[in-house]
């Protein structure tokens, strides 16, 4: 296995976020973690990359313990980590943003690659990256973190505030991650995306592992269905129910 | 009155009252009439500088002033003291109204080295003027008097001093607890939501810099009558920096905590100054203020009201609980409002961010805009709020145009907002976040509508929550309170369900349906189809800042144009 969490708990001062956790991630697969606001999902993602501190159990990333690794370790280790709302540096360039990712290895010699899997990076190259759209905005900070060539990558929320089509393009650039031997954790509130392109997937709920197992299965769930996919009838019988309590309450 | 304030106002009255009964000696005395003097002037700094953020730190220019008006009007034209007293602090006054407006349009350091150089010109001027007698100053000052009445011993001096210590306070007090106080923090921590709902920024700046001017110089006036003369030394940078020091250590956001550092800081002063090691005595000076700023960030007044709250054991925070929107009724709206959008660009430099967009937003009705991430909708709604200026165009809200108001006067039309990226004002209680809401109706009755405003979005038992403690799902129904505090005729939404899983877009949903049958006029922005084509009556598509399509739900989801633009595939399948 590639990250092993084995029986983790952490948070923040003395409240506990995480109880008791353990996920692994094998070398080439796409894994989702799925879960409420406020589960716990996105302090999972800071744990293993040293930002929340962890009180009990053991993080292993290739074999070895990071557990009480600095972060700047844990990231030339070979994990690089996507934030939410992608936290791009606003005033900086694409190119100086893209170099910035590779600030930490000392190594640049990816930008190329990335202009070239992305090529509305080589157009904008050197326009300021708050200018960029959302969907811009995502690839950059994708690409960022491919800049030091990452052996596993966390992703905290990357269809976040982004229009249907360009949540498709970013998870389609993901599924691509994988294709070519990458390994991903993704995080995902829009749990329909992101366990239509995973191998794998968790369900955190209070801090807890409540289920886990193959996306294929998860998708079919009842219970992940009913909590996470748009509960009776899947994603896309909200809208129905949504039309019904209006037609209820407005008459039209 | 709460326990704090009320416990503060008896430990302060006590330890002026017995001062000195304990130290009556003329130099303890001195002392406490130094501390005092300082003092009055903290609550001034609170004000601007703790609670509203504004980094004006060149107070001493108003002291020096009134210490320049009080010597030359009583030395020279033999005023009596208390007269000179307020003549200083009006012609302060006046001074810091004039300034003002070009002043506090600037920000953080610049605005902090423009009020320096203010006091830097003062000083200057009163070194070159023989009016203000150049280097020597002004010697002879008479000892302070009330109408004619003199204060002969040091004893009346120092509770008369500390008197207006206590008046400072209270008049600190009042502002800090009422709307404007509200409206204070507000801007320290959002500008952009603080215009939302109905605040008027530079107004309350401005009413801050002139109450805070008016105190600097009362306690310039004060000392100088203790010094029985002044120089341009008297008021210099360090006086300035003892100003500011003081009240940090005391606390910067409490009002109290400032006239208490204050006092601090001139006692550690004597303190040093009896162990008579000259030389250290500014190091020693410095290292002690670095210690406590650590120790206690927010100062000795924080320090103090956290183990009160340790002590008394301070409200256990409630259980968060989510109900069904609408659990209260709120005011309806009669007369739905109608806006209409003609022509309406915008750009940025070369960018064309907005480009002839023309719209009508029916009256009562639910109508969503749409496209792709960069096509111009965040920057329309800023058009329609008053955050951004129009380059060209007419937005016209119930026929009235709007697009040259500025954010508060867009929201006191009864225009409310929230955010794509949720700004809350994170040094407040979420109670206090949706009051905030009220503030153009002033103090009255905000509470009970905020409270209402809460049961309608359904959070229950986070009126004294920290709102960044809260999860984002229950921060938005935060912001979503806020806007509705406002009494809006129309509520405009930037991507409410962005970052919210499907039970909570469903209850949103329902929440919005509720909100529009109030006969509220509803504007939002969102990605999730599901809720844009459940609830809209109306749907206007944009991209590249142009108008695309606009219609009925259905008939926009089968345009190709849209679908092209900015529906495209659903979820690719998974790749087998």
């Amino acid at each position: 296995m590639l990250l092993e969490l084995d029986c983790v708990s952490s948070g923040y001062g003395r409240s506990p976020v995480l109880h008791d956790v353990s996920l692994t991630v094998g070398a080439g697969e796409i894994v989702a973690l799925i879960g409420a606001n406020g589960a716990g999902k996105s302090t999972l993602l800071n744990t293993v990359m040293g930002l929340v501190a962890t009180s009990l159990g053991d993080i292993r990333f290739d074999g070895r313990v990071i557990t009480r690794m600095p972060t700047p370790a844990i990231v030339r280790s070979g994990i690089a980590q996507v934030p939410e709302r992608r936290q791009l540096f606003g005033t900086m360039s694409v190119e100086e943003n893209l170099l910035m990712g590779g600030y930490a290895s000392g190594d640049v010699s990816a930008l190329e690659e990335q202009l070239v899997r992305f090529p509305i990076m080589r157009e904008r190259r050197h326009q300021l990256a708050r200018t960029l759209s959302g969907g811009e905005q995502q690839m950059v900070a994708l690409a960022r973190a491919a800049m030091s060539r990452p052996r596993l990558m966390l992703l905290d929320e990357p269809s976040l505030g982004l229009a249907p089509m360009i949540v498709a393009r970013i998870m389609r650039e993901i599924a691509a991650l994988r294709e070519a031997g990458g390994t991903v954790l993704i995080v995902e509130q829009n749990a329909h995306a992101a366990l239509a392109i995973a191998d794998r997937g968790y369900v955190l709920e209070n801090g807890r592992i409540a289920l886990e197992g193959p996306a294929e299965k998860l998708l079919v769930n009842p219970a992940v269905q009913e909590a996470y996919l748009g509960g009776h009838g899947g994603h896309y019988a909200i809208e129905a129910r949504i039309r019904a309590k209006k037609l209820e309450l407005l008459g039209r | 009155m709460s326990h704090k304030s009320a416990i503060a106002t008896v430990a302060f009255l006590v330890a002026v009252l017995l001062y000195p009964l304990c130290f009556p000696d003329s130099y303890h005395l001195g002392v406490g009439i130094s501390a005092g003097a300082m003092a009055v002037s903290t609550v001034g700094v609170v004000l601007l500088l703790g609670l509203a953020h504004q980094l004006a730190i060149g107070q001493a220019a108003f002291s020096m002033i009134g210490g320049y008006a009080n010597a030359i009007l009583c030395v020279r034209y033999g005023w009596d003291p208390f007269v000179a007293m307020v003549a200083g602090a009006l012609l302060a006054m006046l001074l810091a109204y004039a300034i003002a407006p070009p002043l506090l349009k600037l920000r953080g350091f610049v605005l902090a080295m423009a009020t320096l150089a203010l006091h830097l010109m003062l000083i200057v001027v009163a070194v070159q003027v023989d009016f203000t007698g150049g280097p020597m100053g002004v010697t002879g000052i008479p000892k302070f008097a009330v109408f004619g009445l003199p204060l002969s011993d040091d004893r009346s001096f120092f509770w008369f001093i500390w008197l207006l210590v206590f008046v400072a306070v209270w008049v600190g007090l009042r502002i800090d607890h009422s709307a404007i106080g509200r409206a204070l923090r507000a801007i320290a921590a959002s500008e952009q939501a603080a215009g939302s709902v109905g605040i008027d920024i530079t107004r309350h700046k401005v009413q801050m810099f002139v109450i805070g001017g008016g105190m600097a110089s009362i306690s310039g006036s004060l000392l100088v009558h203790y010094l029985r003369a002044t120089d341009p030394t008297v008021f210099g940078f360090g006086y300035s920096i003892n100003l500011i020091t003081g009240t940090i250590i005391g606390g910067l956001t409490s009002i109290w905590g400032g006239a208490l550092g204050a006092a601090i800081i001139i006692f550690l002063r004597e303190l040093l100054r009896e162990l008579e090691l000259p030389l250290w005595e500014s190091v020693i000076m410095g290292a002690l203020t670095v210690l406590v700023l650590i120790a206690f960030p927010r100062g000795i007044a924080g320090f103090v009201s956290r183990i009160y709250d340790r002590v008394v054991g301070g409200d256990a925070p409630q259980r968060v609980v989510v109900t069904e929107p609408g659990a209260v009724a709120l005011p309806t709206v009669s007369d739905p409002p109608t806006l209409v959008l003609d022509g309406v660009s915008r750009s940025f430099g070369s960018l064309r961010a907005v480009s002839g967009v023309g719209f009508t937003v029916p009256a009562g009705s639910i109508t969503a805009l749409i496209g792709p991430n960069g096509a111009g909708k965040t920057t329309l709604f800023g058009l329609i709020s008053g955050h951004l200026r129009l380059d060209a165009g007419v937005v016209r809200f119930d026929g009235l145009e709007i697009q040259t108001l500025q954010p508060r006067d867009v929201a006191r039309l009864g225009i409310g907002r929230t955010f794509q990226n949720l700004q809350l004002f994170d040094n407040m209680t979420v109670l206090q976040n949706v009051m905030c809401g009220h503030h153009r109706f002033g103090g009255a009755g905000a509470e009970q509508t905020a409270r209402d405003a809460l049961a309608f979005v359904g959070l229950q038992g986070a009126e004294n929550h920290d709102p960044a403690s809260l999860p984002f799902g229950h921060q938005r129904l935060v912001e979503i309170a806020r806007a509705l505090a406002l009494r809006p005729r129309m509520l405009m939404m930037d991507e409410p369900a962005s970052g919210l899983n499907d039970a909570e877009t469903e209850r949103l949903s329902e929440l919005i349906v509720r909100v529009a049958a109030l006969g509220v006029t509803v504007l939002l922005v969102e990605h999730d189809m599901r809720l844009v084509m459940g609830l809209a009556d109306h749907v206007v598509v944009m991209d590249h800042g142009e108008k695309i399509a606009e219609g009925a739900p259905e008939p926009v989801r089968s345009d190709p144009g849209v679908i092209a633009a900015y529906l495209g595939q659903e979820i690719p399948a998974r790749a087998a």
